[in-house]
């Protein structure tokens, strides 16, 4: 007999398809679930209907565990979901310590927190990899940037952007004993959320994301620069290029001036690759603006690449590629440009050029020692980590962006290798800010079908650092930047364009102000980072 | 909100797993749930957490899901992968993973909100009380929304996988 509040739920002395699937999800009271295994023993139709709900809540966790399935060259996201966690949870001691201070009776142990604190920051930064992507919503900031912000915010224009200017209050390594207040108190029912929501939000954000005034945290440049030592020694070896190693494949006569001006200015300073790489201090100090060039070049077929139109079934326009339709110059190399560099650049540049290519190696120690010797005065510190450590990528990228003032993404990336061995081929690669990538190859008007592949978020973060180093100021200010070596025939043999979505900005094309050889690493690391090979392998 | 590290503990995971398999963008997921646990921060108290929790998600998708850029590039990519799954690969296990991964999309997607929110929800582990409240349905209804989802579901995958076989029938 059905329990009068199931009544409704029995139709003609049978049970619904609702109750039977609410039996075997355990959700009835064991009196209700009595009656109903009861009823199901003694009834064959019932007993049918129960073997196939079971049958279909089988397949529908078959189902939509199907969508759990990782893509190929997918790296887990295992690890960087740790790193997520520890974000969050440090926000959240942060926050939880900051109300503390408004309601001191509320919090007990503050100062445990503190110790705790300063250990969890270290640790915090060594485990963060720097997540970078910004959706141009002041809503959805996520973690670094929040950081960015705070830091921003506390110390002014000129201030650094590490990766733990919040100082994490280590729940990892001691749980609170509080609990959450028990039910009775009001709680903020789950509404859509509207403009003055979000505004709210994001101010709130904003304002929980500020660290703690921890007592070594001040805005002393002293102090700041203790704690960018500090954050320097905690961050992770990047196995990646780093500017060390563009300066170490550098030939005389193409200094990447642009690069060193920025550098030399105080984003970020790696030392010689000669074997003597010392880990430099994170500088403080407002970036070398790039100046824009006064026209822009030609917008080519790889900017409808780049946005991402027509990459399915690619049609006839992008196969003239192929035949070198970018204009070019007949000389290797002579496509890169310089921007307009800072006086001691300059020197060195000039000095450079003047040598042989086989002084290369002593001309790089010059430039790294002239670079290291102008940030140490930038910032009156000249501490040096243990040779074998460079600074790390990650790092150059949040100074990068918090010199710029926001956080920087990428529209897309596109690479375009022409092959005209034997039949003009272009092979295009692209891809986007949302890690989606796709691989065509054109010859003529034949167009072979599109690879699609999607990067994990490391491996999007990877490619953003990668970027970011390689073309330092120039992406930021600019709208894009495009670098084409052309081949001896004076067809562009790789081209590489990187479109960057900045507000409400119109965009122009940089000049790329880095060498063949950056370049050609930089392509390199892409193919690495996307998998190109495995992408060509599927393409007939 | 003290034990902000507790919730985290406990419900990130199965929070993001839900997300991703709602938006099949884990990149986004993981940055729904990052300002879902924010949110909880803002809260002195929530006396049903995982509900809140899961409720405050749907709702970040839903805002999120109507900006225009998001949803345009998000079908892109649906549409690529489609794509995709017709080109040749010489990797047949990663290729019949990507085509089942696709087929449940596309089942998935085919459900009415409601019926796909309370079966991720389930999924997830909420109990009845928890989905009824997260999506503001009577606890009487989840059953029959439940029972729904999973046949329309199944038969939906059924469905596709049988135009697919036919279509890759007719093609040879």
């Amino acid at each position: 007999m059905p329990h009068p509040d199931m009544s409704e739920s029995w139709v003609n002395g049978h049970p619904d398809e609702g109750l039977l699937h609410e039996w075997l999800d355990e959700q009835l009271s064991a009196g209700d679930a009595t009656v109903v295994e009861s009823h199901v023993a003694e009834c064959d139709a019932c007993r049918a209907l129960v073997a196939e709900a079971r049958g279909l809540i089988a397949a529908s966790h078959r189902i939509l565990s199907a969508l759990d399935d990782v893509p190929v060259n997918v790296i887990p996201a295992q690890a960087l979901r740790t790193a997520d966690r520890d974000d969050v949870v440090s926000l959240a001691s942060s926050r939880t310590r900051q109300q503390a201070r408004t309601a001191a009776d509320r919090k007990p142990n503050t100062s445990r927190w503190r110790n705790v604190g300063k250990i969890a920051a270290l640790l915090l930064v060594a485990l963060v990899p720097g997540v970078f992507f910004l959706r141009g919503d002041d809503v959805t900031v996520p973690m670094a940037s929040l950081r960015d912000t705070a830091v921003a915010d506390s110390g002014g224009p000129s201030s650094v952007a590490t990766a733990a200017p919040v100082s994490a209050a280590a729940p990892s390594l001691a749980a609170p004993s509080s609990k959450v207040a028990s039910a009775g108190a009001a709680e903020r029912a789950p509404q859509s959320s509207d403009a003055v929501d979000r505004q709210r939000f994001a101010g709130e954000l904003s304002k929980s994301a500020k660290p703690e005034r921890e007592p070594q945290r001040s805005d002393q440049p002293a102090a700041r620069a203790e704690l960018d030592r500090r954050v320097v020694a905690a961050q992770p070896l990047s196995p990646a290029v780093t500017l060390t190693d563009s300066l170490a494949r550098l030939r005389p006569q193409q200094v990447p001036s642009a690069e060193l001006s920025g550098k030399v200015a105080g984003v970020n300073v790696a030392t010689a690759s000669t074997g003597a790489a010392t880990r430099a201090p994170m500088i403080t100090g407002t970036a070398v603006p790039v100046p824009m060039p006064a026209t822009p070049p030609p917008v080519a077929a790889a900017d409808q690449l780049a946005q991402g139109q027509g990459m399915a079934g690619a049609g006839g326009g992008r196969g003239g590629r192929g035949g070198g339709a970018g204009p070019g110059t007949t000389r290797a190399a002579d496509s890169l440009s310089a921007s307009p560099t800072s006086p001691a650049a300059n020197n060195i540049a000039n000095r450079a050029g003047s040598q042989s290519r086989a002084d290369s190696a002593s001309i790089t120690r010059q430039i790294a020692d002239a670079a290291q010797r102008a940030a140490a005065a930038a910032t009156n510190t000249s501490e040096s980590r243990q040779p074998s450590q460079i600074l790390p990528r990650a790092a150059a990228a949040t100074q990068l962006r918090a010199s710029a003032g926001k956080a920087w993404t990428f529209d897309s990336v596109t690479l375009a290798r022409t092959n005209c061995a034997t039949a003009c081929e272009t092979a295009v690669l692209n891809i986007n800010e949302l890690g989606a990538v796709r691989y065509a190859v054109s010859s003529g008007s034949s167009v072979k079908p599109v690879v699609i592949s999607q990067l994990s978020s490391a491996s999007r973060v990877r490619l953003t650092e990668l970027l970011t180093s390689t073309f330092a100021q120039a992406i930021v200010q600019a709208g894009s930047v495009r670098c084409t070596i052309n081949s001896a025939t004076g067809a562009p043999a790789l081209e590489i364009v990187v479109a960057n979505r900045q507000d409400n900005r119109p965009r122009t094309d940089a000049p790329c102000a880095t060498s063949e050889t950056v370049l050609r690493q930089l392509a390199a690391e892409i193919d690495e980072i996307v998998g190109t090979e495995s992408l060509k392998r599927r393409v007939p | 909100m003290e034990d902000v590290e507790r919730l985290f503990r406990l419900y990130h995971a199965p929070l993001v797993r839900y997300l991703t398999r709602r938006l099949g963008d884990r990149d986004w997921a993981e940055e729904i749930a990052q300002e879902t646990f924010l949110r909880a921060l803002r809260q002195e108290s929530i006396s049903s957490e995982r509900s809140w929790l899961f409720a405050v998600a749907t709702n970040l998708v839903r805002d999120d899901a109507r900006k225009q850029s998001r949803q345009r590039k998000h079908l892109e990519l649906l549409r690529a992968e489609a794509e995709a799954n017709d080109s040749v690969d010489p990797e047949p296990t990663s290729m019949e993973r990507d085509e089942e991964r696709a087929l449940a999309r596309q089942a998935v997607e085919s459900l009415a909100e409601r019926d796909r929110l309370a079966l991720l929800m389930r999924e997830e582990g909420l109990d009845y009380d928890e989905i009824a409240e997260a999506l503001n349905i009577t606890r009487s209804s989840v059953g029959t929304t439940l029972s729904r989802a999973r046949r329309r579901l199944a038969e939906q995958f059924e469905a596709l996988q049988r135009d697919k076989e036919n279509h890759g029938h007719a093609a040879s």
